[in-house]
């Protein structure tokens, strides 16, 4: 390799010039360091430190050992969170997964007709999220003036108070979720499919593989870097579900909607730690969202190949 | 905390204290200031309140009131984020106990300090209570009013053959029972309040219970407390009434004929739905076994402990429950067409935004109302108090099962 | 492994040329069939943004109406700009003129203009800062390199909610609320942006840097002259997930956002949001929301190409 300046080890005997370059070498570091230690690295310390007291963001923080974790043990409305989180994660990566496989798999050529569907699939990654919250909530209006409840009309039905049935409001998150991302994954199948070197499909071909065959011994095991890309980011983004609470279900004084069916993990957080002020408390929450996705980060096998890199 | 000191370790450690801890100097009472009031509500309101501010500043010339919106969505969250860190406005409005909480952290200054308590004879006696902090501050006062009224589509009642609005409990149900017989798909709903705690206050305060007890024990548990909770549940699981709130106006216009809602709907329902002109009347709502109690909401305005012009403030408040201050109020609310009922009883036929029969029909209901209980561990109880009342409402558990279980988290956060 | 130049990820079009002499007959009918069900979902996503387009075009009178409309009757642009309104005398009752509903000077401009400028600040803040640093950790061999890439690959793992309440008590201590720097700063250093970077530049050959070395090139101008330009297939990926990622920022801006004038396009909807519960003021919040929407849906529209092989690009390499 042949940067400009030799590699640790020789590193006392560099002349002058060279150690002028080193300097050079850090000061073009030091923007990303300095704002990555401020509001990264030390944030980070100091939720861990928060999340051991009762600070509430007037008196000075209290050291509370481990009084905020016990006390979510023992929350409730925390389980509640961690059950409906655990519930919309699964549902919605399991769906969006297999419907982008499927939408890649049916959409890749360059006709036209596969470019409109694979555009069409991909507008809700480029539509304003906010806007799309807004619209579904519209779209599913307690009275006949919303289009869903329209539908339900002229297939005889009567209206339905979607948003204010507990048992519908992870099915419609999961319904938000999966619409809006499907598309994305589909573009990294897509991509992922147009890798696959055509000689192995020739060749399972000449072998008299079927169809089905050449699918589930070829694209599939084929697919699985982009299988687990898509799985592991759709997990680590449906752990940290919030505008969808926050706009479609948050009543008036409760965030989680109707029995709290919607609490999810950051909504909760945001609720402790901005509308009651438990810094403390809330901090231990973001601490937990922490752990989980760390540990399922760690599957994420990007981490190993990239440090083999270096 | 001598950590804290040094500017940089203050600005980066997230555990120091505030700084405004100490008491904010005051500063000249006689030189130019400009006072800030965050007003939760709509712009148009803010609008009303600025009349009030210009004149206020034509008394007195150096005193320029600005007032900024909150929205009512994430008001509490903003101001409660302003009163810990010490920032933000001089004067602040929003729902009626929140000035305790903010109180309470020492974020607001006590009002009697400067002579409040001479309002509180012109003020509505529950409402005044509300506001008014378990040990006495008083760190906010009543804006302005609110409350419920039952609307009904008088073509839709002459239909079925009912001659007058229901009076009472019993009426209430069986006209909803004449109505539906009468082909009348929609016949009752509540907009204000549907499936949260302020919709069940009404049927609690008409059967004779109560929240908390005068000393603030929570009294949830209560023969009168069971009886409305099963009420207000039959009306959504016996009689129908929709668990999912429309907009009260919006309700009357797609046919629904009777409809529980807040006060501002009879403003503006003629314009904004001409076709219900003519078709449509209010009434007081129906009353329990012990009356027509009814539910006063309304905002409180208070003065932030971290202003420098506490003392102006203060008057700025005091100022509000002037004749001329209401009247302006009044008048500009009237050009917006949008309602405006103020904090003193008296004024409401002649202060407010409704006409005279309009205003007798909420001065009815707020002679007799109650507002929000301003005990202790109220505010952080009502949210778990209202789920425990969804899941009566959605048959999950019943009524005592549901009450017990309110009771007991109101007695937790008593503390 | 090593990241792909951007002409070998036009995947589709050579797949597909192969694919045509052999699908013929039957195979082709039958796997037109499967395709139909997809096509079918694409109802799912035409259908709703009809009905948002739609929602939009109809004055608040027609909005209420049971059953609703299909097509607009007598489309309007009420919702965007009401001729009738005045600030003087609202009709509180219809939520329309969305541009001139916000107090707040220049109206909905204001949170438009917001939205931009952060977004833009962060995009090419962050790009020039990562590119910098990915330049130091990819190409010079300085003490302590490994150590900070991996601190840096590490601290992907964290949720940024983690640090939400530090950094705004943080803000809060800097007298940062409710400002541009508090939107801006805290979004400048992206591990994943500098991640990428340096997996794209190590490879990169390094002649061309040798070379400008030779001729004696401070590093600085390597960086600006050489390395940016090396980048810009890298550097175009990023900025598409820079931008979609800060437009659609919204649990830190409603935490950092005081007054109106501050809010962002997203923040400013869900205050619109407030005004939900009657079908007349849908056209006024879908108004907004079509405004917020159309920024970036064009620049997709625009930079098609770029979206896709930059999603490709960090998925398949990243």
């Amino acid at each position: 390799m042949a940067g400009p300046v030799p590699i640790g080890g020789r590193l006392r005997r560099v002349p002058v010039d060279r150690l002028r370059r080193y300097g050079t070498s850090y000061a073009m570091l030091l923007p990303f360091l300095a704002l990555f230690a401020a509001f990264l690295l030390w944030p980070l310390a100091n939720s861990l430190y928060l999340s051991f007291t009762s600070f509430d963001g007037v008196n000075p923080a209290v050291f509370t050992g481990l009084d905020n974790f016990a006390e979510l043990a023992g929350d409730a409305r925390f389980r509640h969170a961690l059950g409906n989180t655990a519930l919309y994660v699964v549902a919605s990566v399991v769906l969006g997964t297999l419907l982008s496989l499927g939408l890649a798999l049916a959409f890749n050529g360059p006709s036209w007709p596969h470019r409109i569907m694979r555009t069409l699939f991909f507008l809700p990654s480029v539509t304003s999220s906010i806007a799309l919250m807004l619209m579904w909530k519209w779209v599913l209006f307690p009275s006949e003036a919303g289009l869903a409840n329209t539908i339900v009309h002229w297939l005889g039905g009567s209206t339905v108070p979607w948003l204010a049935t507990p048992s519908l409001t992870i099915p419609i998150l999961v319904l938000m979720s999966v619409w809006g991302g499907m598309g994305y994954g589909m573009v990294l199948y897509v991509a992922g499919l147009g890798s696959i070197p055509e000689e192995y499909y020739e060749a399972a071909r000449i072998d008299g593989a079927s169809t089905w065959q050449r699918f589930r011994h070829i694209t599939l095991p084929l697919l699985r870097p982009v299988t687990t890309y898509v799985v592991v980011t759709g997990l680590i983004g449906a752990f940290q579900v919030f505008e969808a609470v926050y706009i479609v279900f948050r009543g008036t004084n409760n965030i989680g909607g109707v029995l709290d069916s919607a609490l999810m993990i950051v909504p909760y957080l945001y609720d402790q730690g901005f509308t009651h002020f438990k810094l403390g408390y809330a901090s231990a929450i973001a601490w937990v969202l922490f752990l989980i996705i760390f540990v399922l980060s760690l599957v994420n096998l990007r981490v190993g190949r990239a440090m083999k890199e270096l | 905390m001598a950590a804290c000191s040094t500017i940089l370790v203050a600005a980066l450690s997230t555990a120091c204290a505030t700084s405004g801890q100490t008491r904010t100097e005051q500063a000249d009472q006689n030189a130019p200031m400009t006072l800030s009031f965050w007003s939760t509500g709509g712009d148009d309101e803010t609008a009303t309140f600025q009349k009030a501010a210009d004149l206020y500043h034509q008394k007195h010339p150096n005193v320029t009131v600005k007032v900024q919106t909150l929205s009512w969505d994430d008001a509490y969250a903003k101001l409660l984020a302003a009163a810990t860190s010490r920032t933000g406005p001089d004067i602040l409005s929003g729902g009626m106990t929140w000035t305790i909480q903010f109180g309470a952290r020492g974020a607001m200054v006590d009002l009697r300090k400067h002579g409040i308590d001479a309002l509180k004879g012109q003020a509505q006696p529950a409402q005044w209570e509300s506001a008014v902090s378990p040990d006495g501050s008083v760190y906010g006062v009543p804006l302005d009013m609110s409350t419920l009224a039952l609307y009904y589509r008088t073509d839709l009642l002459d239909k079925a053959g009912i001659d007058a609005p229901p009076k009472t409990w019993e009426e209430l149900v069986k006209d909803i029972g004449t109505l539906k017989a009468a082909g009348v798909k929609k016949p009752y709903s509540q907009d204000w309040g549907n499936l949260d705690w302020i919709g069940y206050f009404n049927y609690l305060y008409q059967a004779g219970g109560a929240f908390y007890t005068a000393d603030c024990k929570p009294s949830l548990d209560t023969p009168q407390a069971e009886q409305a909770l099963t009420y207000w549940v039959d009306l959504y699981r016996e009689h129908g009434a929709p668990t999912a709130t429309v907009e009260g106006s919006d309700a009357l216009d797609t046919g629904t004929a009777m409809v529980v809602a807040g006060n501002w709907i009879a403003k503006g329902l003629d314009t904004n739905k001409p076709k219900l002109k003519g078709k449509w009347a209010m009434a007081p709502l129906p009353a329990g076994p012990a009356g027509p109690t009814t539910f006063i909401g309304g905002r409180a305005i208070g003065v932030t402990s971290y202003s420098k012009y506490a003392q102006t403030g203060a008057d700025f408040v005091k100022f509000m429950y002037t004749d001329e201050a209401i009247a302006a109020v009044a008048d500009e609310a009237r050009k917006r067409n949008i309602s405006y009922i103020p904090p003193r009883p008296d004024k409401i036929v002649g202060g407010s935004t409704f006409t005279p029969e309009q205003a007798q029909v909420f001065a009815q209901a707020i002679g007799t109302g109650k507002a929000a209980p301003g005990c202790p561990g109220w505010d952080e109880s009502a949210s778990d108090v209202a789920k425990q009342l969804q899941s009566a409402i959605l048959g999950k558990t019943d009524a005592k099962t549901a009450l017990a279980e309110a009771a007991k988290v109101m007695q937790r956060n008593a503390g | 492994m090593a990241v792909a130049p951007m002409d070998r990820l036009a995947p589709a079009r050579r797949r597909a040329r192969h694919e045509q002499p052999r699908a013929g007959g039957r195979a082709r009918r039958n796997r037109h069939l499967l395709r139909l069900p997809f096509y079918l979902l694409s109802l799912t996503m035409v259908v709703p943004f009809y009905w948002l387009v739609i929602t939009v075009l109809k004055p608040p009178t027609e909005l209420s109406r049971i059953p609703p409309s299909f097509v607009p009757e007598s489309p309007s642009f009420v919702n965007f700009h009401d001729p009738e309104w005045s600030a003087e005398r609202v009709n509180p009752g219809h939520l329309q003129g969305v541009f001139q509903r916000f107090q707040v000077e220049f109206g909905f401009w204001r949170f438009l203009f917001n939205s931009v400028l952060v977004t833009t600040a962060i995009t090419v803040g962050a790009l020039l800062i990562c590119s910098l640093a990915a330049y130091v950790i990819a190409k010079h061999r300085i003490r302590g390199r490994r150590v900070i890439f991996l601190m840096i690959i590490a601290s992907m793992m964290v949720p940024w909610q983690t640090t939400l309440i530090p950094n705004y008590v943080i803000m809060r201590n800097l007298g940062w609320l409710d400002t541009y720097t508090a939107y801006i700063v805290p979004g400048l250093a992206k591990a994943f942006v500098l991640f990428f970077l340096v997996q794209f530049l190590q490879s990169v050959p390094n002649e061309l840097i040798q070379a400008a070395r030779v001729d004696g090139a401070g590093e600085w101008r390597i960086w600006w002259q050489i390395v940016l330009p090396l980048l810009r297939p890298a550097l175009a990926a990023m900025s598409i997930f820079i931008v979609l990622a800060e437009w659609n920022n919204f649990l830190w801006p409603l935490v950092i956002v005081q007054s109106d004038e501050m809010a962002n396009l997203p923040v400013a909807l869900a205050r619109l949001n407030s005004y939900f519960g009657a079908p007349d003021h849908q056209g006024a919040i879908m108004a907004g929301g079509f405004i917020a929407s159309v920024p970036t849906i064009v620049f997709f529209l625009i930079f098609q190409k770029y979206f896709t092989r930059g999603i490709a690009l960090s998925g398949l390499k990243g």
